[in-house]
C-alpha cells in the first residue's frame, strides 16, 4: 500500500505544484505570449472539447491499429530470426536501418504510395513501434538463463519444448519492455503522419497545426497536452496488461534463476 | 593404490550400478591444455551414497557432469544400469540437483515440481510419488502455489530436490547443492535428504568441499586430488544407518573425518 502510494504520489504532487506556479508565471506575463495559462487551455477545452474528440478518434484509432500490426511484425520476424539463426543479423540490421530514417522523412513516399487517409496514419504509426518491441523480442529471446538452459538439457528436452517452457516465458518481461515503448511510440507515430498532411482532413496533429499557424496558442497547447496524456495512456494500458501477463517478480535472481 | 584394486577386484562379484571405466576429461583453454580428469575408475552399487570430495580443481563436479551426460568423456566409458549415461538421461532416468535451486521464476512450486514430468510428455512414473507427495516428502506441503521468489533458500532447494525426484531416478546426481546454505539450515537438510534417500532407494552421488557433510551422508567418500584430477582414495564409512547428529560426536565420525583430512592434505597438514 504505501510502495503504491509512493508510486504515484510524485504524478499527482508535481502537477499540483507546477500548475498553479505556470497559471501565476502567466497571468503576470513573467510567459512569452506563446506559452498558454493552464486556465486558458482548460477554457479552450471546455469550449472546443467536440472539436477534440472529432481531431482525436482517428488518431487514437489509427495508433491502436499500427501498434497492433507493429507487434505482429515484430513477432513475426523474432520468430524467423530465433527459428532460422543466420538470418537474425539481416532482420536485425534491415530493422535497424528502417528505423533509423526519421518518420517525418517516410511520411511523403508512404503517402505517395498509400494516400491520404487512415492507411498512412497507421503505417506510420507502426513502423514507430516495430523496432522497440523487435529489440525486445531477441532480447528476451537471448536473455535466457544459462543454468536453466543446462537444466533443460539435463532432462533431455526438446527444442520446442526449451522454446515454450523456457525461452517464450523467460523473455516476456524484455517484450513487454518494449511494447510499453511501442505503445506510446505508436501514438506519436499516428500524430507525426499526420504533421505532413498524411491523415487528411480530421486529425489531432492536423488540430495542431491549424492552431499553429492561426496562432491559437490555448488550443496549441491543449493538443500537445492531449497527445502527451494519450501516449501515457497507451503505455499506462500496456503495463496494466503487463501486470496480468508478467506475475512473478523477475527482478529476483539470486537462486530463482 | 592397492586399496583401489582390492576393490576392484571384490566388486566384481556384485551387481555394479554403475561403473566409470578409465575415464579422462581434457579441455582445450586458450591453447593450453587442461586435463580436469585423468583415468578415473569407479563402482557403484544399488542404492549406495557415495561423496566425491577434494579442492577445487580436482574435477569432482566434472565427474558429476559426466556422469550426467551434461558432459562427454574424452576417454573411457561410463555405464549407467549397463546403458550409456546418454540413454539414461533422455530416459529420464538421472535426477540431478545444481548448486543453485535454478527453479523458473515464472511457475508455482508445484509446477516447477511438475517441469520434468512435463518435459518427459506429461506421463509420470507408473507408482510413483506425485508431485505433492514429493513437496509433503521434502517438507513443504502447503507450499505448493507459492512462487519460488517467495520461498528462503533452503527451501528453493528442497524444491529442486523434489523436482529431482519427480520421475524416480536411478541415480541422484547432486553438485554441492547445500553449499550456498548456512550451516544450520545445511545440517538439517542433510539429514532429509538421507531419509528421503532411504525411502526411495536411488543410487546417490553427492559433490561437496565439506568434510563433514561427506562422513555424516556417504557410504563411500572418494577422495580426489587436482592437476590432474585423480582419485587419490577411497574411505568406507562405516557408521550405521539412520545417521543421526549425534553420530557428529562419535570418536567414529571423527575417525572418517580425520581419514578424510590427511587423505586430502597428508598427515603432515593434520599435524599442523
Amino acid at each position: 500500500m504505501a510502495r503504491t502510494a509512493r508510486r504515484w504520489l510524485p504524478a499527482v504532487v508535481l502537477p499540483a505544484l507546477i500548475g498553479p506556479l505556470w497559471e501565476w508565471a502567466a497571468v503576470t506575463g513573467r510567459l512569452p505570449v506563446s506559452v498558454a495559462a493552464p486556465s486558458a487551455v482548460w477554457d479552450e477545452f471546455e469550449r472546443r472539447h467536440e472539436t477534440l474528440w472529432f481531431h482525436a478518434e482517428p488518431t487514437i484509432i489509427a495508433a491502436v491499429k499500427g501498434f497492433l500490426v507493429a507487434a505482429a511484425v515484430a513477432f513475426a520476424l523474432a520468430l524467423v530470426a530465433v527459428l532460422v539463426p543466420r538470418v537474425a543479423g539481416v532482420v536485425y540490421s534491415s530493422a535497424v536501418v528502417v528505423s533509423s530514417i526519421p518518420l517525418i522523412a517516410l511520411t511523403p513516399v508512404l503517402v505517395l504510395w498509400l494516400d491520404r487517409g487512415d492507411a498512412v496514419r497507421t503505417a506510420v504509426a507502426a513502423l514507430a513501434g516495430v523496432f522497440p518491441i523487435l529489440v525486445g523480442c531477441v532480447q528476451g529471446l537471448r536473455a535466457t538463463d544459462a543454468r536453466a538452459e543446462e537444466l533443460f538439457v539435463q532432462l533431455a528436452a526438446g527444442r520446442f519444448q526449451r522454446f515454450r517452457l523456457l525461452a517464450l516465458p523467460s523473455s516476456l518481461p524484455f517484450v513487454f519492455a518494449g511494447l510499453k515503448a511501442a505503445a506510446a511510440a505508436a501514438v506519436l507515430g499516428a500524430i507525426i503522419a499526420e504533421w505532413s498532411g498524411g491523415g487528411g482532413t480530421r486529425g489531432l496533429g492536423q488540430m495542431m497545426t491549424n492552431a499553429l499557424f492561426g496562432f491559437n496558442v490555448a488550443q496549441t497547447w491543449l493538443t500537445i497536452l492531449t497527445a502527451a496524456l494519450l501516449a501515457v495512456g497507451f503505455y499506462a494500458v500496456a503495463s496494466v496488461v503487463e501486470r496480468f501477463v508478467v506475475r512473478w517478480d523477475h527482478s529476483v535472481a539470486d537462486g530463482a534463476v | 593404490m592397492s586399496e583401489i584394486d582390492d576393490r576392484v577386484v571384490v566388486d566384481h562379484v556384485v551387481d555394479d550400478h554403475v561403473v566409470v571405466d578409465h575415464v579422462g576429461k581434457r579441455f582445450a583453454l586458450k591453447r593450453r591444455e587442461v586435463v580436469a580428469l585423468d583415468d578415473v575408475s569407479l563402482r557403484m552399487q544399488r542404492g549406495e551414497f557415495v561423496a566425491l570430495i577434494g579442492p577445487s580443481g580436482c574435477g569432482k563436479s566434472t565427474l558429476l557432469r559426466l556422469l550426467a551426460d551434461v558432459a562427454a568423456p574424452t576417454s573411457g566409458t561410463i555405464s549407467i544400469g549397463g546403458r550409456s549415461p546418454a540413454a539414461a538421461r533422455r530416459d529420464h532416468r538421472i535426477g540431478f540437483v545444481f548448486q543453485d535451486p535454478t527453479l523458473l521464476p515464472w511457475r508455482s512450486v508445484l509446477d516447477n515440481v511438475r517441469l520434468p514430468i512435463q518435459i518427459a510428455g506429461g506421463r509420470g512414473v507408473a507408482g510413483a510419488a506425485s508431485p505433492e507427495e514429493l513437496l509433503a516428502l521434502v517438507g513443504l506441503r502447503g507450499f505448493e502455489s507459492a512462487k519460488p521468489a517467495q520461498l528462503s533458500g533452503g527451501m528453493r532447494q528442497r524444491v529442486a530436490i523434489a523436482r529431482a525426484l519427480a520421475l524416480t531416478p536411478e541415480l541422484l546426481l547432486m553438485d554441492e547443492p547445500f553449499g550456498a546454505l548456512d550451516e544450520i539450515t545445511r545440517q538439517q537438510l542433510n539429514l532429509e535428504l538421507l531419509r528421503i534417500w532411504a525411502e526411495t532407494g536411488t543410487t546417490a552421488v553427492l559433490v561437496t568441499h565439506s568434510i563433514s557433510e561427506a562422513a555424516l551422508m556417504a557410504d563411500r567418500i572418494v577422495v580426489l586430488s587436482p592437476r590432474p584430477g585423480r582419485i587419490t582414495e577411497m574411505i568406507d564409512v562405516d557408521l550405521p544407518r539412520p545417521r543421526t547428529l549425534a553420530l557428529m560426536q562419535e570418536p567414529a565420525f571423527f575417525a572418517v573425518e580425520n581419514a578424510v583430512r590427511s587423505a586430502l592434505f597428508g598427515s603432515v597438514g593434520v599435524d599442523a
